[in-house]
């Protein structure tokens, strides 16, 4: 569903991504794990089209994100680690905003609107201004406008800043029931315990450049991924 | 705690010019040094600046002149001090709520060290500054007209001390007086909104009236002049009767004699701030910290509604733009003005419809519309409402280029809006012309369009120019709205693509005998049509580049 080869974006003199390469097929959660400033948040941005890269490519469903853009972003939905929204709509317009640039039909956005934000415990919120949410308000918001259009690729950064136990909880839920409809999630994270419980495969970056990636199991082996992840730092240091 | 209200006053005064000096800049705003943005505002803000004073030099000096004619110069000051203080008052009532109330480090500031009460001392005072600004637009070259028309009145300075002494301290005391006045209106405003739902339109509504009075000054300000000058001895005798605290001032500060009459209106001035912060200091911490939750409204599940995705822009567009009244003060200038034309033109239809023909008996009827379409087209170019649509995307950049949008509909939706702001204002100067200047059909239809046309064309020009240097740093929209270079550029290129035709068209209207009404109301309607096909031509082309960038 994802496919990452060889992407190297610059700014100016510094190497964000140097030369990743990664693939996440349908059905798969893959977690990404790094440092502050590892390149995490500008590796998921390449891969919305959000920013240009220097070289290298990124497909989605087969189509290139540089070829055909729009195409990409029609099967895909972006998170980004503080999800700065409309403050001046209400919550439900908001919603509906999202749902007229993927062409949803009437139905189909009043069951996943009503279903996710029933989930996520907001929907007597909808009609309060946007501006008027709490940080972890704006994020449940925010979860609901990524995953109502049953996008093949979801692709979130650190989606479980500011949220409730209890929504952290229906989040992975609604992960996982998004993998099991046939899509891959994609998303980095510093909670190292959630990755660990949620995720089919991870990859490390350090400096912009994968370190390690595989399934869960083969990449903590016999040792927690804390403690991978800690001595992939320390051999660094 | 005299460097701490020191320092708090520092930051909060180059905050502000830092700020406003760094958005002009554009896009370079991140280097040093001295950009085109800078060299182009600092100019226009000094040559405002001058304008301002020089006609504040011209007023002083008429009003004066005739004061020294019918010895009652003393009354100069007294105007003078009424007028700077009115002035910097009006100036500065929007600054005084935020920035007494809703400054972003106020909860910074009181989780650190420094008493609230130095807060509240720094907030006033950066307030003062702020109305010295305002008020020595007057008083400078008051002070300068004084100067002359005491030689005028043939008497020798012998008391220069004095009048110096009383003049300093007239700079000083009027921004006090003013800040005071500003604090209560600030705090005023400020309670009543707290009791309405929607707040914004409450000082939608206090700036429209602000600028609906000015502009009726401004217009009228011929006869109040005049009116001044003739009944200047009446007011004087008023004055002198009525207000004896102006006019032992006045005294005293004309000619440097009798200082003790600057006493009362120094204590007056001086005193009133501190009764005001005396009383905001009371509930000054309540004030800033009391947050007033609307009121909740509870979402009931209805049957929703599919859009167009154009339409879905536009609409989001037009919400953005109602939610800020500084947007819509800004931008509603246009519709404003225009409204302004068609009351003009059902005021006085009448009289145009004698006096046109008078002056130019084979032109009239092609001159009419031809200066009517232009004036309206004029007006919409103060329409600026896209030239920073770009960057009020701010951080929510990512909610468009994430999602499957083609930007040229990001750029319609945008371009739109600036018809969507004008057209009360022209549909109404359209049947006020069409009823009060005898026009035919036609030349409706043509007072009607082009407007429109000119509103598209500086809509589209604002979103190209803001695609260039657009600026996402910002953290309050009023910044972006009201000092980003892009809107200034858009102001005055569109004003002069917009000037071009009508002049071409209204100067041959005038002194050819056959001239086509038609012909060059069809040139002017191409003119701009070519000149939005080029302003899409480049956003679907150079501009969707520029936005895969930003």
């Amino acid at each position: 569903m994802l496919k990452i080869q060889n992407l190297t974006k610059k700014y100016g003199d510094k190497i964000a991504v140097d030369d990743l390469s990664l693939e996440i097929h349908s059905g798969e959660i893959y977690g990404f794990i790094g440092h502050n400033g590892a390149g995490k948040t500008t590796t998921i941005k390449c891969c919305c089209g959000l920013i240009e890269f220097d070289s290298g490519e990124i497909y989605v469903d087969g189509i290139s994100i540089k070829e055909d853009p729009l195409e990409c972003k029609r099967r895909l939905s972006y998170l980004p680690d503080n999800p700065d929204l409309y403050g001046f709509m209400t919550g439900i317009k908001y919603l509906n905003f999202v749902a007229d640039i993927y062409s949803m039909g009437v139905e189909e956005r009043e069951y996943q609107i009503h279903k996710l934000s029933d989930m996520f415990g907001i929907t007597e919120d909808l009609a309060q201004p946007i501006n008027s949410y709490s940080h972890g308000m704006k994020q449940k918001l925010a979860l609901i406008s990524a995953f109502m259009h049953k996008p093949k690729l979801v692709l979130l950064d650190e989606p479980f800043v500011g949220l409730d136990p209890m929504a952290a909880h229906r989040m992975k839920e609604e992960m996982r029931n998004a993998c099991k409809e046939g899509a891959a999630v994609f998303f980095s994270t510093h909670v190292l315990e959630v990755a660990e419980k949620l995720c089919d495969k991870i990859a490390i970056i350090r400096d912009g450049r994968l370190v390690l990636s595989g399934t869960t199991e083969e990449v903590r082996g016999a040792a927690s991924l804390e403690d991978v992840f800690l001595s992939l730092e320390e051999d660094n240091d | 705690m005299i460097k701490t209200i020191f320092d708090l006053v520092k930051i909060k005064i180059t905050g502000g010019v830092t700020s406003m000096i760094s958005f002009m800049r554009g896009r370079e705003a991140k280097t040093t040094g001295f950009s085109f943005g800078t060299a182009l505002i600092l100019s226009i803000v000094i040559i405002a600046f001058l304008f301002m004073m020089v006609f504040s030099f011209g007023l002083a000096m008429v009003v004066g002149f005739q004061m020294a004619m019918n010895n009652c110069l003393w009354l100069y000051y007294p105007l003078a001090f009424v007028v700077s203080t009115v002035f910097a008052f009006v100036g500065t009532v929007f600054a005084a709520q935020s920035y007494l109330f809703e400054s972003e480090d106020n909860e910074l500031l009181l989780s650190m060290p420094i008493k609230p009460s130095a807060v509240l001392v720094s907030r006033i005072l950066s307030l003062y500054v702020l109305n010295f600004v305002y008020s020595t637009i007057i008083l400078l070259p008051v002070g300068i007209a004084h100067r002359f028309l005491f030689r005028f009145k043939g008497l020798s300075v012998t008391n220069d001390i004095g009048i110096v002494f009383t003049y300093v301290l007239t700079l000083l005391i009027v921004p006090s007086l003013a800040t005071a006045l500003s604090c209560i209106l600030g705090y005023v405003i400020g309670k009543i909104s707290k009791k309405i739902p929607n707040k914004g339109i409450l000082t939608v509504i206090f700036g429209f009236t602000t600028i609906a009075i000015l502009a009726v000054l401004g217009l009228n300000l011929g006869p109040i002049i005049s009116a001044l000058i003739n009944y200047i001895d009446a007011i004087a005798i008023s004055v002198e009767k009525y207000l004896p605290l102006l006019y032992i001032y006045g005294v005293a500060a004309d000619a440097g004699t009798a200082l003790w009459g600057i006493i009362p209106i120094t204590v007056l001035s001086l005193g009133l701030p501190v009764l005001v912060y005396q009383y905001l200091s009371i509930n000054f911490l309540r004030l800033i910290t009391k947050k007033t939750a609307p009121k909740k409204k509870k979402y009931k599940k209805e049957q929703m509604k599919k859009t167009n995705v154009q339409i879905s822009l536009i609409k989001k567009e037009i919400g953005y733009f109602f939610s800020i009244p500084a947007y819509v003060m800004n931008a509603g200038m246009s519709t404003i003005m225009a409204v302004f034309l068609g009351v003009g033109i059902l005021m006085r239809g009448a009289e145009m419809n004698e006096w046109l023909p008078k002056m130019f008996p084979d032109a009239a009827s092609s001159l009419m519309p031809l200066a009517v379409g232009s004036s309206l087209a004029l007006c919409c170019t103060l329409n600026d409402v896209t030239a920073p649509s770009i960057s009020l995307e701010g951080k929510t950049i990512w909610l468009l280029k994430s999602t499957p949008i083609n930007p040229m509909k990001i750029f319609w939706g945008k371009a739109i809006l600036a018809p969507v702001v004008s057209l009360p204002g022209v549909l109404f100067t359209s049947i006020t012309s069409a009823l009060m200047l005898e026009m035919k059909v036609v030349d409706v239809l043509f007072i009607m369009i082009i407007p429109v046309l000119a509103c598209l064309f500086s809509g589209f020009l604002g979103v190209c120019i803001n695609l260039r240097i657009p600026r996402f740093d910002w953290s309050t929209e009023i910044t972006v709205i009201k000092q980003s270079l892009s809107v200034i550029i858009t102001l005055l290129v569109s004003m002069f693509f917009t000037a071009v035709p009508f002049v071409l068209a209204i100067i041959p209207a005038a002194y050819l005998e056959d001239f086509s009404t038609v012909t060059s109301y069809g040139l002017c309607i191409i003119y701009f049509a070519l000149l939005i096909g080029l302003e899409i031509f480049y956003l679907n082309t150079d501009g969707k580049k520029i936005w895969d960038t930003l």
